[in-house]
């Protein structure tokens, strides 16, 4: 057994992917990606009605990546179609969102006293 | 190779039907699956439940998988001498198979792959493939956090030998982890992951770093709060005390009038962020009270009880005022 040193990259450092990359990076066909593209499940970072050139190819932030993983995962796993997917993403980000509030608050709120 | 019982691990009866098998990887997957359950247990349980339907779905597998008998759960076991050729494991290199550092799961796995490359006719089976991605928890603490930190990661990641084989190899390597890594922050090693096949590039590791909690200090984003207990003479008068920072210890001015809850703000004094700058620690005043007085302080906490006009109940009206 080696050890070995490697590099590490932060994910939100990475540049930015177009619609193809990620496909190859996702090993997703391109027209899947299209169609959470149009869910809205996954955003360029540009919305298109602020895109000035309308032939410019939309850019995604690397984190898009770990949501296609997530895509993924529930499809596979679960069985769920896209549309599925896409409810379940939407839900999933909710909670998300209501842990994030949970930790922020309880990281400010004063350790309760122990009586 | 460990034997595992996968309609026991489904809770079917071995000639339970198709239907049957499905509606109970159903149930079970979301009860366990990691994206909808909290229980800490999920994933491995998760990971068990996938691995005996992947076989038990594919009529093909799951009769193969009948041949291999019936065994004890956890009980090392060999495959029947030429088990697998009968199932498209065509085209392997000779030399006796070595079953010894493989799961039932890569065996399985390594069934279809070989099916499929008997069936594409070298078509789909020269074609270059990426390696598998793979996901891995790391927990640092918040010093290592603060200060970057060196970890170490051990991975069992199966990947093919030279004849085709699989087998489960287990690998060590050294990660830094940057300065201003935060909670549920991902990482990203590229190369690190699953061997890629046929030329493919290798897949990708990711690091999904959480904290540990800390004693003194509660994280939220880059920032962090701690309680600071302060003398009620202190919170009145105001005071210079010393409080704990993660790069050590500071002097801290307490206003006079400082009541509970509020929040003193050291700039900058938080988790350094990953683009060179940092989050602000916050110290949450917390009046504290002696549970014993002596004599004298209780002589002088009536005097100044006589002499007093502040109410704090005054918003109440007439009902909340001590008589």
């Amino acid at each position: 057994m080696k050890l070995e040193y490697t590099e590490v990259h932060w994910i939100e450092e990475q540049s930015a992917y177009s619609l193809r990359e990620l496909a190859e990076a996702a090993r997703l066909p391109e027209q899947e990606l299209h169609e959470l593209v149009e869910l809205g499940v996954l955003q360029p970072l540009t919305p298109p009605s602020a895109v000035a050139d309308p032939a410019a190819e939309p850019r995604f932030a690397a984190q898009c990546l770990v949501t296609i993983r997530t895509v993924r995962r529930l499809r596979e796993d679960l069985e769920l179609d896209t549309h599925g997917v896409s409810v379940a993403l939407a839900l999933l980000e909710r909670i998300e969102g209501l842990e994030r509030q949970l930790r922020r608050l309880s990281a400010q709120l004063p350790a309760l006293p122990e009586d | 190779m460990k034997y595992t019982d996968y309609y026991a691990v489904l809770g079917v009866p071995r000639d339970a039907p198709e239907e049957d098998i499905k509606k109970a990887y159903r149930r079970l997957a979301r009860q366990y699956h990691p994206d909808v359950s909290k229980d800490p247990e999920g994933e491995r349980k998760f990971k068990e439940v996938a691995e005996a339907w992947a076989t038990l779905r594919d009529p093909e597998k799951r009769a193969a998988y009948d041949q291999l008998g019936v065994h004890r759960a956890g009980e090392e076991f060999q495959p029947p001498p030429g088990w697998g050729s009968r199932h498209g494991d065509a085209g392997r290199g000779g030399g006796g198979p070595s079953f010894e550092d493989i799961d039932l799961s890569d065996l399985f796995a390594d069934l279809a792959r070989g099916r499929a490359a008997g069936a594409g006719q070298g078509g789909g089976g020269s074609r270059p493939i990426r390696g598998e991605d793979y996901e891995v928890s790391a927990q640092i603490s918040l010093e290592d956090a603060f200060a970057g930190a060196l970890v170490e990661l051990d991975l069992a990641i199966p990947e093919y030998g030279a004849d085709g084989r699989m087998l489960r190899r287990s690998r060590s390597f050294k990660a830094r982890i940057p300065k201003g890594a935060t909670d549920g922050q991902r990482l990203r090693l590229p190369g690190k992951g699953g061997k890629g096949w046929n030329g493919g590039p290798d897949g990708d590791l990711y690091l999904h770093i959480t904290l540990r909690p800390h004693p003194l200090f509660r994280a939220d984003g880059h920032d962090l709060y701690f309680d600071l207990p302060v003398a009620p003479w202190e919170a009145a008068l105001g005071a210079s005390v010393e409080v704990p920072t993660l790069a050590g210890p500071v002097k801290l001015r307490v206003p006079p009038g400082a009541h509970a809850g509020r929040r003193l703000r050291l700039a900058g004094r938080g988790l350094p962020t990953p683009r060179g700058g940092a989050g602000d620690l916050y110290a949450i005043v917390q009046v504290a009270m002696p549970t014993v007085l002596d004599a004298r302080e209780k002589e002088l906490f009536e005097q100044l009880a006589a002499a007093s006009h502040f109410d704090p109940r005054s918003h109440f009206g007439s009902t909340g005022r001590s008589s």
